[in-house]
């Protein structure tokens, strides 16, 4: 009886015990084509014995019956013990495990398990093509029985009325190692094989893939994948992030360089033993394209970061052609009159938020030039009439215009400055559930003199209870040069919001499927919301504090609003 | 199973404990005193895909007429509308020039947009904007090309599909993505790799679904069953990427590792491991680097720039210098051309490759050689010296059996201008070397050890070490030398060399 450890039994599907006719057949296997076990020159040696190695502890094995193998140096490393199965399984999508016992007289090898079948219903394939190679999940040692455990998935639906891959036998391979040097062969043990759901061994085997890095360093090896853009130490571009060596207690500053055409949405760095841990970062927390990584991510042996590099495209300028039919204009202004049309536009209210709490209702910082609208931020040079420091200008569409479905796109230029801090954005009509929670959507943000744009959503669910990075909240696009004309465009549909920057689509937040996401106000974008063009100045919490001398102007060429088929009311 | 034994074959059965496995003692014949394979090995396909080396990659497609590097999926087939007939022979004409030996052609990108007329889909050439477009037949006219040329071909066909309706589904998978390669395999038997991009999932038209589809690459393209139905039909054809025959080399600069193993785990292959392989991996798992001679992206684009002969060249020594083959991207225009500055450039790269490392500058087999082991003989082969420098690969040099460690010595009767030295291992039974080191001499005492800044670890099917340290302009003045010493250091078994080339 085998004495299982843990008390409850998991379901099985399946078992080969060798002490009765429960197996169809076991054999010889060697997965190298021209092994002399599998050409005919050698016999190899596959027999079920006597099990002599039952032990009287806990961890011992006394059913009558094994399965020996002789390791041989003139097979290759995937040698191993082939059973032929009384009757196939279907492969599934969802992992499933196979649970061998194992006994063997080494332990500087690791142990696998092969599948070999067929797809149902391809009547001319061979049932013995190699399906799965798993090796086991957790480190299988000598001179005792260990509970070697593989996890085994397929592209196949479980089902056994569809098509699917059926596996007719498992192989063994109890030593995988390359063994040419062997003075002598050995023999190793299989028994009790068990296909279940679950991943936990029977018996004493170290568990689950994870523990104690094998060697331990002073240092970590880091390594960065290069698709699509490249991540290097910074300052330090000629040296590729290729086993790079960072001191554990040290911190690493890295640098990307997306590929032209992409832009980084942000990094996944995998650590810890075994690689088990994964940290994101978004591009919002890097500065000019750089970021420190902290000494915690240094702690294990190994380190992997690899880049989220997403397309960009080709600027087209206008990203109308690539909406679907059906969209109409229903609001525009190209701003080419000589006074602001104030049927449309209504002067954003001054509040005490940065954005706003310098705004003024003034010629001189809202006005038409040449076909642009004007918006500016300047030094107010009568503290007698209001006590402010700075003048801005803003202008909004509450009173005149709102979107439920739709795309808005305008066409802007800034002037990078210290403290500059303009905005294309949209607020909801119905603000009765009081911010963050009514929600706001930034079209277009950027400050100083960043060569970079920013896209945002707020909500509850990403201000008040933090969840900035389920689903991302933000983008940074580090690749547009401001200081030039540049369309920023805003696709807002029933379940997703899009943007798109000349053209091209730089950022993407979607409805939650999770009610519980839901519930704690995720998506409150499906309602009319309407537009606000602004120039305001920072105060140090993002945007740098404003300068005082400076004139600060962001121009607005043309706004166009698309409503969808399906956009049912504005205001 | 089988039991048939050879005649010399012993069956006996030696002492061990009562109770235990009888072992038996078996041991094949070896008449020609082969050293045993160290494993894993490559296959026989794997092995013909080694020797070819470098070769051209050819990004043409819908893509080209759109700007875009990622295609939606979205894009009318009308817009594919080439003003003349694309011609893929004009592509090979130029990439052999290059001394590339073979190329591989995107018949069907991210886009979805198939550049011949397949039975799944209607978003293919079939319904292009112009006559041009649909009579373009990339595949037919890609390996005909090949053929008149005696280069090597195959296709490249993205896994993920944006303009599928069906993508992430089950039926994506039998009814377009299987079909599509089986109808490519149709092209020809004797194609040498077939290339499935990494990138999947992500966001897309999807047949007008407009929404983000992920999938579990790892079981999702039914890869064992895919390999098994290509193989029946090309036998030769090398499954790249997501196929797993061989793997990308984990950046798209061109380079491989100094250090660099054809072995990996496959499955769990960590990003170190793309670069430089793993000296125990399960898995004969050889890179291949892909890189642009562009500057501006896979695709041609408006204004690109083209890189120098001598960049190109570094990124040789990079990537074929270190055991790693070179598949360099050259898009075509608009035109369905490589444009004038490709085609020159090229010209120039094949040019610097025959000039620095031609065989006729090879100086090794003017050299003689001697070796501090060599292997016993056996009937009817001999591991002399020699071996590595007859310009046969099937013939090496080796030591015997428990030897690890060697050393070759190559003399000139007069001084020599040294620049490059070029090793390659008998790799049908294993790559073996470790650690190795270069040194020259003038005189035979007095020696200089080389490019002490290159990593001098492993070989495999083929490694460069330049002389002078460095792989960027790394021509140079040259080393005057007599003697030309190469020492193994260490090695997973015997070592093995069929080719020696010094230049």
């Amino acid at each position: 009886m085998i004495c299982a450890v843990s008390p409850a039994v998991p379901a099985v599907a399946q078992t080969v015990t060798f002490d009765t006719d429960d197996y169809k057949a076991v054999s010889v296997y060697d997965s190298w084509a021209e092994s002399p076990l599998r050409t005919g020159i050698l016999a190899g040696n596959v027999q079920v014995i006597d099990n002599y190695l039952a032990g009287e502890d806990a961890l011992s094995n006394a059913t009558p019956k094994i399965v020996g193998m002789q390791r041989s140096r003139y097979a290759g490393n995937l040698q191993g013990i082939r059973v032929d199965l009384k009757e196939t399984f279907r492969l599934t999508k969802e992992e499933r495990y196979v649970h061998v016992l194992v006994y063997r007289p080494v332990e500087d090898s690791r142990v696998m398990l092969i599948t070999l079948g067929k797809r149902s219903e391809r009547a001319g394939q061979e049932s013995d093509v190699e399906q799965t190679w798993s090796l086991s999940r957790g480190k299988v040692g000598a001179d005792g029985w260990y509970d070697a455990v593989f996890a085994i998935k397929g592209f196949s639906s479980g089902n056994e009325t569809e098509d699917g891959i059926d596996i007719y036998s498992l192989v063994v391979c109890p030593d995988v190692a390359d063994r040419s040097s062997l003075a002598e062969d050995f023999a190793c043990y299989i028994d009790q094989i068990e296909i279940n759901d679950s991943p936990k061994p029977r018996l004493g085997a170290v568990g689950g893939g994870a523990g104690k890095p094998q060697h331990h360093t002073d240092w970590a090896s880091v390594t960065a994948s290069q698709l699509n853009g490249d991540i290097y130490v910074a300052n330090d571009m000629g040296t590729p992030l290729l086993n790079y060596k960072v001191r554990h207690g040290d911190s690493l500053r890295i640098k990307i360089v997306p590929a032209p055409g992409f832009t980084c949405s942000g990094i996944r760095v995998r650590h810890g033993n075994n690689l088990e841990d994964e940290t994101y970062y978004p591009v919002e927390q890097f500065t000019n394209d750089e970021l420190t990584l902290p000494p915690i991510l240094f702690e294990g042996n190994q380190v992997e970061i690899e880049g989220n590099m997403v397309p960009v495209g080709q600027t087209t300028g206008n990203a109308m052609e690539a909406l679907p039919a059906g969209y109409n204009l229903a609001f525009s202004d190209d701003f080419s009159g000589t006074e602001i049309d104030r049927e449309k536009w209504t002067t954003s209210p001054r509040k005490k938020a940065v954005w706003s709490r310098f705004i003024a209702e003034d010629s001189r910082v809202c006005f038409l030039r040449d076909g642009a609208l004007v918006c500016r931020a300047v030094a107010n040079d009568d503290l007698s009439a209001d006590t402010v420091s700075m003048l801005s200008g803003a202008l909004q569409t509450s009173d005149s215009y709102g979107l439920l479905h739709g795309y808005v796109e305008v066409r802007a230029k800034t002037t990078p400055h210290t403290g500059n801090f303009p905005a294309i954005w949209l607020m909801p009509m119905d603000q009765s559930d009081r911010w963050p929670a009514c929600g706001e959507i930034d079209i277009w943000e950027t400050i100083n003199t960043e060569a970079a744009t920013y896209h945002t959503v707020h909500s509850r669910w990403t201000k008040t209870l933090g969840n900035t990075a389920n689903p991302p909240h933000s983008r940074k696009c580090a690749f547009v040069t401001e200081g030039e004309w540049h369309t920023y465009g805003l696709l807002k549909e029933a379940e997703r919001l899009t943007w798109y920057v000349d053209g091209a689509e730089v950022f993407s937040y979607a409805k939650s499927a999770d009610p519980a996401a839901l519930s704690q106000g995720q998506w409150p974008f499906d309602k009319v919301f309407y537009l606000i063009l602004n120039q305001s100045v920072g105060n140090g919490s993002w945007a740098d504090a404003y300068d005082v001398t400076f004139t600060y102007e962001t121009l607005f060429d043309w706004v166009r609003i698309y409503e969808a088929p399906d956009n049912e009311t504005n205001k | 199973m089988k039991t048939k034994l050879t005649v010399a074959a012993l069956l006996c059965v030696s002492g061990v404990a009562r109770g235990q496995l009888p072992l038996l003692t078996q041991e094949p014949d070896n008449p020609d005193n082969e050293p045993l394979a160290v494993h894993p090995l490559p296959t026989e396909r794997q092995l013909l895909w080694n020797e070819t080396e470098f070769y051209a990659f050819f990004h043409y497609g819908m893509n080209t007429y759109t700007g875009r590097e990622w295609g939606k999926g979205d894009e009318a087939e009308s817009a594919f509308a080439p003003t003349a007939a694309p011609n893929p022979r004009q592509w090979l004409e130029a990439c052999k020039a290059a001394g590339m030996k073979g190329g591989i052609a995107v018949v069907k990108h991210h886009d979805g947009f198939c550049l011949w007329p397949t039975a799944t889909t209607r978003h293919s050439v079939e319904n292009a904007g112009n006559a041009c477009g649909r009579e373009t037949n990339i595949p037919r006219d890609f390996a005909e090309a090949a053929r008149d040329l005696d280069m090597k071909y195959g296709f490249y066909v993205s896994p993920w599909d944006r303009n599928s309706a069906s993508y992430g589904e089950d039926n994506y998978v039998t009814e377009v993505f299987l079909k599509q390669c089986a109808e490519l395999a149709e092209y020809g038997s004797d194609q040498f790799e077939m290339w499935f991009d990494g990138a999947n999932g992500g966001n897309g038209y999807y047949g007008g679904r407009n929404t983000t589809v992920s999938v579990d690459e790892s079981i999702y393209y039914d890869i064992p069953n895919l390999r098994d139905s290509v193989h029946k039909v090309c036998p030769d054809c090398v499954m790249w990427g997501q196929g797993g025959e061989a793997r990308w080399i984990g950046n798209e600069s061109g380079y491989a590792g100094e250090t660099n193993w054809a072995m990996v785990d496959r499955g769990s292959t960590t990003n170190a491991q793309l670069n430089m392989g793993k000296e125990d991996g399960w898995a004969w798992q050889p890179g291949e680097s892909d890189a642009k001679i562009t500057d501006a992206g896979w695709f041609w684009h408006e204004g690109e720039n083209v890189k120098s002969a001598e960049r190109l060249f570094q990124m040789y020594l990079e990537t074929v210098g270190r055991n790693a083959t070179l598949i360099l991207n050259c898009p075509p225009d608009k035109s369905g051309l490589l444009p004038e500055e490709t085609v020159n450039a090229l010209k120039e790269l094949g040019t610097l490759l025959t000039d620095r490392l031609g065989e006729q500058r090879n100086l090794a087999p003017k050299a003689s050689i001697d070796v501090s082991e060599t292997r016993t003989a056996g009937a009817s082969r001999t591991y002399k010296a020699k071996n590595m420098t007859d310009g046969q690969a099937s013939t090496y040099w080796a030591t015997n059996d428990s030897t690890t460690s060697a050393t070759i010595t190559l003399r000139w009767k007069h001084e020599q201008t040294l620049r490059y030295v070029l090793m390659q291992e008998y790799i049908r039974l294993g790559q073996r070397v470790k650690d190795f080191s270069i040194e020259i001499s003038t005189d035979g005492s007095h020696w200089t050890r080389m490019a002490p800044d290159i990593a001098q670890t492993t070989i495999g099917y083929k490694r460069i070490v330049p002389l002078c340290g460095h792989t960027r302009d790394s021509y140079g003045e040259g080393y005057r030398a007599k003697y030309l010493r190469i020492n193994i250091r260490d090695s997973r078994g015997c070592p093995l060399l069929s080719n020696i080339g010094v230049y």
